[in-house]
């Protein structure tokens, strides 16, 4: 009996580890043959399993059975990502970025995956987060640590804005007024004398903590560790209050609100659901994480202009969680890091880089058009 | 069931050892190298593409030459126009491919974020392109050096011309982005300088193919100009110049910065791109060596304005590694600063900002679908005249 | 007064550029119920096609031995039957598999598409990344009318928008293809219990839908004169919108939503001070504004009323 539980955990570490492992070598492969060989054969590998019953049974039923063994291999890999990468400062801040788009897209994913409302204004948002911290910074001096929760409050309040004109609205109509927002926020952003224009705002300072700046070298456990892996963590901390915050939500009233206004609209307002107010949470949800995620863009390149909120990323961020699996929020933080790996590993095809990409994409939804990880149906216990 | 799962954990195991098995015996012939970034994707890519094949050439040509003491290796990378793309791709070329130095960008606000990263590493970079005075004139930098043309000198050049033939109403077109808003407070500048008088100013986005209305609106102003300037790149500046002629606005002189100095705005502008004049980069002939060099590659690509530009950064790059060696990345960024460096440009030498001041600037005027140098045309003689209202 | 009868007819024809685009939006949701989004990158492809042709007939010695309007039609009818053909093909490959999945599964694996096609221009065409000059397929005589500026080939262009909008119109309702992807728009399960192949039916749809926008394209092409790899993806946006301020699945309904965004935008540039850059912007609050005191559009959703 203790035989088979060490068996099986021992599985369970290994295939984590390999599983590390193949992250660790798409990370620092460069050849373009290589890395397409992990994309394609981790894609071919997740479509073994799926067809593949019994394999897919076991390794469910070992996930469920051990998952807190997993989880805390899982958590401890993502720590300790810096440390194995501490040569490399560019992996580093890729990983950052990852984490920056995981933020958005799990915010996305709270309306998206749980009430199939198509937002594409995730660009508006998050660039209304990073010109607010950007612009209290450059012009007034104020502190990162006050600007981060004020940012997500201004993006929230601007979620909540948008969210009204959208009681009466349905679907395509939706997304076209979020399109039209989004185009709006960008051409504002563009064209107005005081947010710098098409040159943005540069100059915005480092953050620190009592005396230690971001901008520093961080040590530990003897190694020191370029001054990127300060924001990987500080994203990986945001990305922890999100994870819960939407554990929280799917669990409560809030998030079963949201998945009947999603089956059937009509049905949940009968059940006395309130899905006005319902949706305009959605909305500002996801607003507040985005402008979070924008603050501290801002703050960790120092320099923001209208381009990084162009509608292209309000569409990458869609493609991330629909590509991670809608609902689910570990998938939609696996499909935000490949697809902001992957077109990094990309550049070394040059001028091919967003061809090949968007044939990615497409193989992947053809191969898995439920997503990486589908939405798992709700266990009523 | 046992059987799957070793078959399962097999696949995983095998294609990490043939990752590992890849990574041991991929080893690189020492080589300097030397970074290139520029938009080779989205709507610069045609500037970025020429831009990256005329350093290219440059590193083939030094290799192959042999007489340098190191070889050469040029690595590449595509800010697609995108800021935080740029602070990627400059991070991965300081810190993984350990450029000794790198030529950069098109765009503006991408130079903007990326000085901050190379400053950080040290390394020196030098612009053949982006416009901004920001790049150069606000932090500076002892890395930045930008060969690009000055657009202040620019602008100046342009207005004096004009004026001097009697065009003193102008109504200004600027595309809004980082370049036409450049250009926009450049040339308003110049022509209060010289007393022209601006009759009206409107920004365009790019992107925008109906340039119509805001052409009737130039129309229907009382007074009229006698010459539009526009502001941008060459797909808008074709277009309205298309449009003008569509409308009956062939009195009116049309006038640009080096932003289209390329022979794709006579091909895109036919017949109509007739009687343009503009400030223009160096004319570099056909026969020349770098054309001839250049053709010989056989690259894809047309070297747009932007080749010979990316041709000399680079070759000044090399120049300078050749002198002090790539390690002692101070002395080079030193090094390069203090260069004067005779190349397809002409003479390149900077300011104490890191700015070039001349860039070889020609005065040009469309001629039979051809960008042909003022005193050179038909135009200069009083053969053919320009548009006159 | 002047100047505002050229900006008048400087609006209709840009309204009619993506009246063009939009119904082609119309027709795909009315009858499948999916947002093609790669939708304008098929009408640059459109524009390209002839380009291609073109420059065949030319190599090929052709336009010396025939009148010019035979081999232009042969060009035109040749592009847009190869559209409709590639419509077909993108259907196959990038909507039939997400039949049964979610809708947004289609819109993103359509943005993916459209990506593809516009970087395949861009990368596989000679100097895609630059514009090129469309080529001169309709009577270029201009003629003046005071201080306003004509040319034959904007009646043309407008003559035969009108033309197709209300051919398609006759095709959905007059049809017997038409009645099909009417049936299958409002209940497919029924209609193949009636005999109508749903797949085949689907395949139509896309075949003509993807033939307008090349026809879209070779318009555009002719009204501006240059193209370029990038030109489908804002104005895939414009006619989106164009198509679901009016109402989706509703003819009419996109005649008036191009008419809105051309009006709207034209206006805005000619009339206010320092109003071009915000063009879009304002063209899209009214699009906001409308959508949110008509949520179902301007003339309601309706699965293709009778003409």
């Amino acid at each position: 009996m203790v035989k088979k539980h060490f068996g099986d955990i021992g599985l369970l570490f290994l295939l984590q580890t390999v599983f590390f492992g193949l992250i660790m070598v798409f990370l620092i492969v460069e050849k373009i043959v290589l890395v397409l060989s992990v994309i394609f054969g981790t894609i071919f590998i997740s479509f073994l399993i799926v067809k593949l019953k019994p394999v897919n049974q076991f390794l469910q039923s070992l996930f469920n059975k051990y998952k807190k063994v997993a989880l805390c291999w899982g958590v401890l890999f993502i720590l300790v990502l810096p440390l194995l990468l501490h040569e490399s400062p560019y992996l580093i801040h890729m990983l950052f970025m990852a984490g920056l788009y995981a933020v958005l897209a799990i915010g996305l994913d709270f309306q998206v995956g749980s009430t199939h409302l198509v937002n594409f204004a995730t660009a508006a948002d998050y660039g209304i987060g990073a010109y607010t911290a950007a612009l209290l910074a450059v012009n007034f001096g104020w502190s990162f640590w006050v600007l981060l929760p004020l940012s997500g409050l201004a993006a929230a309040l601007f979620g909540f804005l948008l969210g009204l004109p959208t009681m009466k609205t349905k679907t395509y109509y939706l997304s076209l007024v979020t399109i039209a927002v989004g185009l709006i926020i960008y051409l504002l952003l563009n064209n107005l004398s005081w947010t710098g224009g098409p040159n943005g705002i540069a100059g915005i300072p480092l953050p620190s903590i009592g005396g230690f700046s971001f901008g520093s070298v961080l040590n530990i456990f003897g190694l020191e560790l370029p001054f990127q892996a300060n924001f990987y963590y500080l994203i990986l901390a945001i990305l922890l209050v999100e994870f819960i915050v939407a554990r929280r939500l799917y669990n409560s009233l809030i998030g079963l609100s949201w998945n009947a206004i999603r089956d059937d609209e009509i049905a949940a307002q009968c059940q006395g659901i309130n899905v006005t107010s319902s949706k305009i949470m959605a909305f500002y949800t996801n607003a507040f994480f985005d402008g979070l995620a924008g603050a501290i863009y801002a703050f960790s390149v120092g320099f923001i202009s209208p381009e990084n909120f162009a509608f292209m990323l309000s569409v990458i961020v869609i493609t991330m969680v629909i590509i991670g699996g809608m609902g689910n929020t570990t998938g939609v933080i696996f499909g935000a890091t490949i697809m902001t790996l992957i077109p990094e590993k990309f550049q070394v095809v040059q001028s091919y880089r967003l061809w090949l990409f968007a044939i990615v994409i497409l193989v992947m939804l053809l191969v898995r058009p439920k997503g990486l990880f589908p939405q798992k149906i709700r266990q009523y216990s | 069931m046992k059987f799957v799962k070793v078959i399962f954990v097999g696949i995983i195991i095998g294609t990490l050892a043939f990752g590992a098995f890849e990574l041991s015996i991929a080893g690189e012939k020492p080589a300097v190298k030397i970074g290139f970034i520029g938009p080779l994707t989205g709507p610069n890519a045609a500037f970025g593409l020429g831009a990256r094949n005329g350093a290219d050439l440059a590193v083939k040509e030094t290799n192959k030459r042999g007489d340098a003491p190191y070889q050469y290796k040029l690595v590449v990378m595509d800010d697609a126009s995108d800021p935080s793309v740029g602070v990627s791709v400059a991070t991965k070329l300081c810190t993984v491919d350990k450029v000794a130095a790198a030529t950069t960008h098109f765009n503006s606000p991408v130079g903007l974020a990326t000085i901050h990263v190379f400053h950080r590493y040290k390394t020196p970079q030098v612009f053949w392109g982006t416009i901004h005075p920001d790049i150069t004139y606000k932090d500076n930098f002892p890395e930045v050096t930008r060969i690009a043309a000055n657009t202040i000198v620019e602008h100046a050049r342009l207005s004096n011309f004009i004026l001097k033939r009697g065009y003193k109403s102008w109504s200004i077109l600027y595309d809004t982005t980082s370049y036409g808003n450049s250009c926009f407070n450049t040339v308003k500048n110049a022509l209060a300088k010289v007393g022209a008088k601006i009759i009206s100013a409107d920004g365009v986005p790019v992107g925008t193919t109906d340039f119509r209305p805001i052409l009737s609106k130039i129309k229907a102003l009382n007074p009229g100009p006698n010459v539009i300037y526009f502001g941008g790149l060459v797909t808008e500046a074709a277009l309205i110049k298309r449009q003008m002629a569509e409308m009956g606005m062939t009195d009116l002189l049309y006038v640009g910065a080096t932003g289209f100095d390329s022979e794709t705005f006579n091909k895109a502008a036919g017949a109509d791109a007739e009687g343009t004049v503009i400030v223009g980069k160096k004319s570099i002939g056909k026969d020349s060596p770098f054309v001839k060099a250049y053709n010989s590659q056989g690259y894809k690509e047309y070297y747009e304005a932007t080749g010979p530009y990316a041709y000399d950064a680079t070759n000044m790059i090399i120049a300078a590694i050749n002198k002090v060696g790539p390690t002692d990345q101070a002395a080079l960024a030193k090094t390069i600063r203090e260069m004067q460096y005779e190349g397809v440009l002409g003479l390149t030498k900077f300011d104490k900002f890191g700015q070039t001041e001349t860039g070889g600037l020609t005065m040009k005027v469309s001629q039979g679908s051809k960008w042909i140098p003022w005193e050179q045309s038909e135009y200069a003689t009083d053969a053919k005249s320009l548009p006159k209202k | 007064m002047v100047h505002f009868l050229e900006v008048l007819f400087i609006a209709l024809m840009l309204s009619s550029t993506y009246i063009l685009i939009a119904v082609g939006f119309t027709l795909f949701f009315g009858a499948i119920d999916i947002v093609q989004f790669a939708h304008g990158d098929v009408a640059m492809l459109g524009a390209f096609i002839s380009i291609i042709f073109y420059g065949l007939v030319e190599v090929s010695g052709i336009s010396n031995i025939l009148p010019p309007w035979i081999w232009i039609l042969v060009i035109i009818i040749g592009s847009l039957l190869i559209t409709g053909a590639l419509g077909v093909v993108f259907e196959r490959v990038v909507v039939k598999p997400f039949r049964r999945s979610p809708l947004l599964m289609v819109l993103v694996a359509t943005v993916a598409l459209g990506i593809i096609v516009r970087e395949s221009v861009r990368l596989f065409y000679p100097e895609g990344s630059n514009p090129q000059v469309f080529p001169v397929f309709f009577p270029q005589a201009g003629f003046r009318i005071g201080p306003l500026y004509f040319k034959a080939e904007h009646f043309i262009i407008l003559a035969i928008s009108i033309f197709l909008i209300f051919g398609l119109m006759i095709f959905i309702n007059k049809t017997k293809m038409g009645l099909a992807i009417r049936a299958i728009s409002q209940n497919r399960e029924a209609a193949s219990l009636m005999g109508i192949n749903p797949d085949i039916t689907i395949m139509a749809t896309f075949f003509t839908g993807s033939l307008l926008a090349g026809i879209a394209g070779v318009l555009i092409g002719s009204y501006y004169d240059v193209v370029k790899f990038d030109i489908g993806l804002m104005g895939g946006i414009k006619g989106f919108s164009a198509a679901v301020v009016g109402g989706l699945g509703n003819f009419q309904g996109a005649i008036l939503g191009g008419l809105t965004l051309g009006v709207v935008e034209t206006f805005a540039s000619a009339y206010i001070p320092g109003g071009m850059p915000y063009k879009d912007v304002f063209a899209f609050i009214i699009v906001i504004f409308f959508l949110v005191f008509r949520p179902s559009g301007l003339l309601g959703e309706r699965a293709f009323e009778k003409v």
